[in-house]
C-alpha cells in the first residue's frame, strides 16, 4: 500500500512539475512574444515620428507604418492570455482583474490606428500629425493603468 | 541788442507745460512698474510648472486644484493642498507677499514652515513679476470649499522644529542667475528648467537629508516621488538623453512620445498633459538647449525600456 502511494505522490509531483513548468514556459515565451510585437509597434510609430519632426523626404512610407500599428494593435488581446502575467513581465495583474477595461482600451487603440492608416491615406500631413498624437493618446492610456511603471 | 531774460511767469507756465505734457506717460510708466497682474501670462506659467498636479487628486475624479491627493514619500504621505481662492479652506485671503512667502520661503501666512515636497525650493527663483501672475491666475479659477487632509509623516520630519533647522542649516537657496555667456534662449531654457518647471525636484537625486546633490545635477533618481524612477535627463549618450536632439525633446514634451514611439507615464505623463504640452515650441526648444548643454553623467538607473 505505501508503496502505492508512493509512485502516487511522487507521480503527481512529477506532474505537477512537468505542468506546472510548461505552463511557465508558456507564459514565458508569450511575454516574450508580446514584448517583440509592442517593440516592433514602438518602432513603426518612432519611424513616424522621426519623418514628422525632421520633415524626412519619406512621407510615402507613413501608410505603411501606421497599418503595421494598425495590425499589431489588433494583436493586443490574444497576447495576454489568462496565465501569461507570471515572468518578467510589466502587465499588471489589474489586466485579468479587469479584463472589459483592457479590452476597452485595446479596442481604443486599434480604432485610432485604424483612423491613422487612413489619414495617413489621405496625405494631409497636418490630419496625420494631429492623429499621430490622438493615436499615442491610446497607447498611452492603455499603459498607464495596465503596464508598470518602473 | 536787448539782453532777452527768461520771465519768471513764462517759466512757471513752460514748467507746467513740461509736467502735464509728461505726466501721464510717467503714469502710465509708473503703473507698468507697479505690475498689473497678467492672468493669461499667469497661466502659461501654471502650465510651465506641469499644471500643478500635486493639488489635484485626478485619480478620485477631485475638483481642479482644490487637493487631497496622496502623494508617497520616503518621509511618510503627503496629502496635496487646496490651492483654489477659497478664503477658507484656500488661498483666497492670501497677499501678494504671503504668496510670495509660500513660494519662495516655503513658510503659509501664519508662520507654519512647509515640508520640502512643495518645490519652493525651486520656485524660490522664479522673478517677483511671474509670481504675481501667476497668483493671479490661480486667484482667478473657481474657489472651491475642501478642507486640508492633514499629512501622515514619519517622526519627526514633520516637525516644525526639524523643518526650521533644515531650512536655516541644511537648505541653502540659490536663486537664479542668468548666464550672459550664453543665448538668451538658453538662459530661458535654465530658467524654466530650474525654477518653474523645476525638473530637479525630481530628476536630480537627494542626499540622506532630502537635499538635491548638486553634482548630480539632473541625473536622475531612483526614489522620486510615489515610488517613482526619474530617469537621467543629462545628456549623457548611455545612460541619460544624449542620443536625443532638440526636435526630439521639443517633440517629447509635446506629446509625450520618446524618440523610440514608447510614451511617457506616470508623473512625467501627467505634467505633460496638464501643462508642458502647452508651452510655445520656443520655450519647449530652449528646455531642449539647456538640456542638451548639461554636464553629462553617466548614472545607470536600470530603466528598462521594454514592455
Amino acid at each position: 500500500m505505501i508503496h502505492i502511494k508512493t509512485i502516487t505522490a511522487l507521480s503527481a509531483l512529477f506532474f505537477i512539475v512537468i505542468f506546472g513548468n510548461s505552463a511557465f514556459a508558456q507564459s514565458e515565451g508569450m511575454i516574450k512574444y508580446r514584448k517583440n510585437v509592442m517593440k516592433s509597434t514602438g518602432g513603426h510609430m518612432g519611424a513616424i515620428i522621426d519623418i514628422l519632426k525632421n520633415g524626412l523626404p519619406l512621407t510615402a512610407h507613413i501608410v505603411d507604418h501606421a497599418r503595421s500599428i494598425n495590425q499589431n494593435n489588433k494583436m493586443t488581446l490574444s497576447m495576454f492570455p489568462k496565465g501569461s502575467g507570471l515572468g518578467d513581465t510589466k502587465a499588471k495583474l489589474a489586466i485579468w482583474e479587469n479584463w472589459a477595461k483592457f479590452e476597452s482600451a485595446a479596442n481604443a487603440s486599434v480604432r485610432e490606428s485604424a483612423k491613422l492608416a487612413k489619414v495617413a491615406e489621405s496625405g494631409d500631413m497636418g490630419a496625420f500629425a494631429k492623429q499621430v498624437r490622438a493615436t499615442g493618446k491610446t497607447c498611452r492610456g492603455c499603459h498607464k493603468t495596465f503596464r508598470e511603471r518602473n | 541788442m536787448k539782453e532777452i531774460k527768461p520771465s519768471p511767469i513764462l517759466s512757471v507756465l513752460a514748467f507746467w507745460f513740461l509736467f502735464l505734457l509728461f505726466t501721464p506717460l510717467a503714469a502710465s510708466e509708473n503703473n507698468l512698474f507697479k505690475l498689473t497682474p497678467d492672468i493669461p501670462a499667469g497661466k502659461y506659467l501654471f502650465q510651465a510648472a506641469g499644471g500643478c498636479g500635486c493639488h489635484t487628486d485626478t485619480k478620485n475624479n477631485g475638483v481642479f486644484l482644490a487637493g487631497g491627493r496622496p502623494i508617497k514619500t520616503p518621509f511618510g504621505t503627503f496629502y496635496g493642498t487646496n490651492i483654489t481662492p477659497d478664503p477658507e479652506t484656500g488661498i483666497g485671503n492670501w497677499s501678494d507677499d504671503d504668496f510670495i512667502k509660500a513660494m519662495t520661503q516655503g513658510m503659509s501666512p501664519e508662520g507654519v514652515h512647509y515640508f520640502p515636497v512643495f518645490p519652493y525650493t525651486s520656485f524660490q527663483g522664479i522673478r517677483r513679476k511671474d509670481l504675481l501672475d501667476l497668483k493671479a491666475y490661480l486667484f482667478s479659477i473657481p474657489p472651491i470649499r475642501q478642507k486640508n487632509i492633514p499629512h501622515e509623516l514619519i517622526l519627526p520630519f514633520g516637525e516644525q522644529y526639524a523643518l526650521m533647522f533644515w531650512k536655516n542649516f541644511i537648505w541653502s537657496p540659490q536663486p537664479f542667475k542668468s548666464n550672459p555667456e550664453n543665448t538668451k534662449s538658453w538662459n530661458r531654457g535654465a530658467y524654466l528648467a530650474q525654477t518653474v518647471a523645476h525638473c530637479g525636484e525630481c530628476h536630480t537625486p537627494r542626499n540622506l537629508l532630502g537635499v538635491l546633490k548638486p553634482e548630480m545635477h539632473f541625473a536622475g533618481s531612483k526614489e522620486g516621488p510615489e515610488g517613482e524612477l526619474a530617469p537621467n535627463i543629462t545628456p549623457h549618450k548611455q545612460t541619460g538623453i544624449g542620443s536625443w536632439s532638440e526636435v526630439d525633446i521639443s517633440y517629447f514634451l509635446q506629446t509625450g512620445m520618446k524618440p523610440d514611439g514608447d510614451d511617457a507615464q506616470g508623473l512625467m505623463g501627467e505634467v505633460i498633459e496638464f501643462g508642458y504640452q502647452n508651452l510655445q515650441e520656443k520655450d519647449l526648444y530652449s528646455l531642449a538647449e539647456y538640456l542638451l548643454s548639461l554636464e553629462a553623467i553617466s548614472n545607470e538607473l536600470n530603466t528598462d525600456l521594454s514592455n
